[in-house]
């Protein structure tokens, strides 16, 4: 292919990416932000498959077989720990406003400068190899797919013009603001479409190798079975490969973390904690998908360039080659250039920070000279130096490359990176859950465990560019045969980076857990361990935790938070904490919370080492004894939980509360309806009492009326006394089921029985009037289970009520009866003068009808339809009416089987 | 004096267990996740792993590469089960 098709399609890409980036910030901008995503938070994640997933494993696994696996398997282990560990270091940043895994270290162990120091140049001198070798793997693509060797230097060689558009890249969307807490949105979302663009065109390869060259896995396998030393590659074969297996897993999962380009994206730029959970499967799927197809994709380079001298790391890129597909083979080149790019911008960000906040910034402060210039224009220096240092890191990774590089192979140098990373998890694990780590016990461990790392990978390697003698590797430093590298204290057995890993392991931990035990802390160190380790407890009101006593003038105070973020951002700053913590902001001297509050801000600028040098520099501090700050520390989680428990109780009263006022409520509803209840009885009582006391006076006055006359009047009084009667036994009856005295005795019945009874008892009063009742029963109805005389006082109470409400003589009621899938229905069908609408749920209300007189006249005592439901209700079954004014009603009921 | 504060003592761990207690899903969800963790990295770990480690092929795919590919997928379904399961009272601290 083309070279200049090459380039022009690589800074086209790089392009894109610049347009993206710049999307998504300005969306940031207008508040629409793209990042505040899970899945782009999981995507971003991915970053951890760089170069040496996209080219390496494939090499890797050609030759040595399956342990690439290794380096996906531990981060998966540890994504299950991410809810528990990486969800408490996100919110210890955040509270602390911390901006690198340097800056970590350095602000648990008391704001240690030296520590942040050691911190970053083990990043520095594992991260620009790394970044030498992304550069590597694009040069080499390039190589391939144009077939020129670029053999030039700086201006010639195309790789160098990457490495500037890269570095204007990082420094445009990397150090857009001044505060490194900032999260940088363009740079995140245009990884999170590169890691989509890096899968895209791994598996798409992957896809094409299996299933167009050859005739899918299977036949990939047994092809390759053919091959010498197969079984090596598809199995374990030696004991060597156990125990490399089991190193490089610890390694992979103690490095994952810390890695600084993961830390930077899954913890600085972290949106949400809840994003995590997300990520917790789907970053280890996106693994799986990566990972799929590396096997047969190393086994088919193995078969078509049997005996040719082809660097197995380029299978991917040589193999759509040999078959002349250029179209795949550039596409797999945009893949592994995506995945070599979104290492290094993060990456050099990352290191960019640590290098101006932990390494740069103290060493400078600490220059009296320098300091006062810096001074004058704070924020323009600062960026300054991060953009210095992002320049620098890049052309070291560049120069590295050109220089060194060239003789390793990609997986090598990523795994000695990850070696130096694993450094930092004893300091760091035991950081967040152990309050009795110490300065010195972190200091020793990091130096012993980075001392053994140099000594046994970094010295060996200069040793194969010929620059120390071979004799060491044979005979140890200065003739000692227990200081060989690769034999340390003549442990033998293991591969070189397993080797490493358990000894620097070994010490670090060791060292750490034993110097901590025998050491005193500090009280900062003391106050920073609690911060750390109770960060749940602490983070809601965070602000004034940070023990700090001592006097600084307020003036001396604002200046300098004025000179980092200018005028206006700092008086609205410190106003804003004054007011949410009662401080005034006139008083000469600046309350202590003040200060404690500024050294915070300007940390998320300059680091918190440098920031601690800065307030001190202005302030006078105090000595505070580390019983005091036990004692206050412990007052303030007292105070805590007394509040949570207060909280707590207040939570609980407030339901409480909340019952009784409903309970109140029923009462008075209750009480209500009883009163409305009691004068609609006694209104009801006093009707028919009226006729009998005025029948009775007017018999009893006029000793001489006519006997006919006479035996009408009692007459009228003897039925007035019925119905005062029936009304008194309904009220009981009533008064039985509301407060629920009375219980059903229940049997089985036959519902056809049941109606024939119900009408025959009512069958005189309908042919009086002349209303025809009919019946429709359908047969085989089952037996339900009821209380007889119960359901008989219903229908006959709803066939009463039809007789009541139709046209004498014209009159018809229907009874029907069937049964349904576990229940039985019965209708009672009239053609009277119907109901509205409105009243269907009202008349079963007791009394209704003497609510209101206009739609029916009463001839009952208003109790019969409430009764019916009542009854109905203790059988579990329902009671409704449907009908329409004019247009006849129609009663159903449903009593459900069993 | 002493018997009172000793009451004192006593009554206020029964608070603090109540209030540990309310936070108990989270507690359960992270003891879960270690649990997943510690399984499956014996399960993709020696000696398991010599149980797989033979040169036999299943449809023509040799069976550690199933083994690794299958167990992998296990595992991450695991966690999936796990974390994104909703809590009944909502409570995620730990």
């Amino acid at each position: 292919m083309n070279s200049i098709v090459l380039g022009i399609v690589s800074f086209l890409y790089l392009g894109g990416l610049f347009v993206v980036a710049y999307w998504a910030e300005s969306r940031t901008d207008k508040g629409k932000s793209l990042v505040n995503n899970a899945y782009v938070y999981a995507l971003s994640l991915a970053v951890y498959c760089t170069a040496w997933t996209f080219y390496g494993s494939v090499g890797r696994a050609s030759t040595k077989g399956f342990d690439f696996l290794t380096v996906y398997f531990g981060p998966t282990f540890v994504t299950a720990l991410f809810w528990f560990v990486l969800r408490k270091i996100i919110r210890i940043c955040k509270v602390q406003r911390i901006t690198s895994i340097a800056d970590f270290i350095s602000s648990r162990y008391g704001k240690n400068k030296s520590l942040g120091m050691l911190v970053t140049f083990l990043c520095l001198f594992a991260g620009i190899p790394y970044i030498s070798l992304q550069l590597k793997a694009i040069d080499s693509s390039f190589a391939i797919l144009s077939g020129i060797h670029s053999s030039g230097y700086v201006f010639t060689d195309h790789t160098f013009y990457i490495v500037i558009l890269l570095s204007v890249f990082t420094i445009l969307f990397g150090t857009r603001k001044l505060e490194a807490t900032e999260r940088h949105e363009g740079m995140v979302f245009s990884i999170a479409i590169e890691s989509i663009i890096k899968l895209v065109a791994f598996l798409v390869v992957g896809s094409y190798v299996t299933w167009i060259v050859f005739d899918g896995m299977g036949d990939v396998f047994m092809k390759a079975q053919k091959l010498q030393d197969s079984h090596k590659i598809i199995t374990f074969s030696t004991e060597k490969d156990e125990s490399t297996w089991f190193w490089w897993t610890i390694l992979s999962m103690a490095a994952f973390m810390f890695l600084p380009r993961q830390f930077q994206v899954s913890v600085i730029e972290n949106v949400n904690e809840k994003h995590l959970k997300r990520a917790m499967w789907l970053f280890p799927f996106y693994m799986v998908l990566m990972n799929i197809f590396v096997m047969p994709v190393a086994l088919s380079g193995n078969l078509i360039f049997q005996g040719q001298n082809i660097n197995p790391d380029n299978y991917v890129l040589a193999i759509p080659l040999h078959f002349s597909n250029e179209f795949l083979a550039l596409s797999t080149y945009i893949g592994g250039f995506s995945a070599a790019t979104s290492f290094i911008i993060v990456e050099t960000i990352a290191i960019s920070v640590m290098v101006s906040n932990n390494l740069l910034m103290p060493t400078l402060l600490g220059i009296p000279l320098i300091k006062n210039l810096i001074s004058l224009y704070p924020s323009n220096f600062i960026q300054g130096i991060r953009r210095f240092s992002i320049i620098a890191i890049l052309f070291l990774g560049y120069f590295y490359f050109k220089n060194v590089g060239e003789k390793y192979s990609l997986v090598s140098i990523g795994l000695i990176a990850f070696v130096a990373v694993a450094q930092f998890a004893p300091s760091v694990i035991g950081g967040i859950f152990w309050k009795g780590g110490t300065q010195k016990g972190a200091m020793s461990g990091l130096i012993a465990g980075a001392v053994i790392w140099f000594f046994t990978l970094i010295i060996p390697s200069i040793i194969n560019a010929g620059i120390f003698p071979e004799s060491i590797l044979k005979e140890g430093l200065l003739g000692l045969s227990f200081l060989r590298p690769f034999e340390l204290f003549g442990m033998i057995g293991m591969d070189s980076i397993s080797h490493a890993t358990f000894w620097s392991l070994f010490f670090n931990i060791g060292l750490y857990i034993f110097v901590s035990l025998f050491s005193k802390q500090t009280s900062i160190e003391h106050n920073q361990a609690v911060l750390f380790v109770d960060v749940f407890e602490f983070s809601h009101s965070n602000e004034n935790s940070t023990i700090w006593r001592g006097t600084a003038l307020m003036k001396d105070i604002s200046s300098l938070l004025t000179s980092f973020i200018g005028q206006t951002r700092s008086d609205r700053v410190l106003r804003l904490f004054a007011n949410r913590n009662q401080i005034n902001l006139k008083n000469k001297y600046a309350d202590p919370k003040i200060v404690n509050y500024t050294e915070k801000v300007l940390a998320g600028i300059v680091g918190t080492a440098s920031a601690r040098m800065m307030v001190s520099s202005v302030a006078k501090e105090e000595e505070i004894s580390v019983d005091e700050v036990i004692d206050i520390l412990k007052k303030s989680q007292e105070l805590m939980a007394v509040n949570k428990e207060l909280q707590r109780k207040s939570d609980e009263l407030k339901v409480l509360t909340e019952q009784l006022r409903a309970a109140n409520e029923q009462l008075q509803l209750t009480d209500k309806l009883k009163d409305d209840f009691l004068s609609t009885v006694t209104h009801e009582i006093r009707t028919p009492l009226t006729s009998i006391k005025a029948l009775s006076e007017i018999v009893f006055d006029n000793p001489d009326m006519e006997f006919e006359e006479k035996q009408h009047f009692l007459n009228t009084i003897v039925k007035e006394s019925d119905r005062l009667g029936r009304l008194i036994n309904q009220v009981l009856d009533l008064e039985k089921f509301e407060s629920g005295k009375l219980r059903v005795t229940v049997e089985p019945i036959r519902v056809d029985e049941l109606i024939l009874d119900s009408i025959e008892a009512i069958e005189q009063l309908a042919k009086e009037k002349g209303i025809t009742i009919k019946k429709v029963i359908y047969k085989n109805i089952p037996k339900i289970n009821g209380d007889r005389d119960r359901l008989m006082q219903v229908l006959v109470n709803l066939l009463s009520n039809s007789i009541k409400f139709v046209e004498p003589k014209k009159g018809i009621i229907t009874v029907t009866a069937y049964p349904q899938e576990s229940k039985v229905t019965v209708n009672i069908n009239d053609n009277g003068m119907g109901i509205a609408p409105e009243f269907h749920e009202l008349i079963f209300d007791k009394f209704y009808q003497a609510q209101d007189q206009t739609i029916r006249k009463p001839k009952g005592s208003g109790l019969g339809l409430a009764i019916s439901k009542k009854i109905i209700e203790l059988h579990n079954g329902q009671i409704w009416v449907e009908s329409e004014l004019g247009k006849g009603a129609k009663f159903v009921f449903e009593i459900p089987l069993n | 004096m002493e018997s009172s504060s000793k009451e004192n003592k006593v009554s206020k761990k029964g608070e603090n267990n109540k209030l540990k207690s309310r936070n108990m899903p989270g507690i359960q969800k992270k003891q879960r996740l270690i649990a997943i963790c510690v399984l499956f990295f014996c399960l993709l770990n020696f000696p398991i792993l010599t149980i797989f480690n033979v040169n036999k092929y299943i449809g023509g795919i040799p069976i550690l590469y199933i083994y690794f590919i299958a167990i992998w997928l296990i595992m991450i379904a695991a966690i999936m089960f796990i974390i994104e399961k909703r809590d009944k009272d909502g409570i995620d601290e730990i």
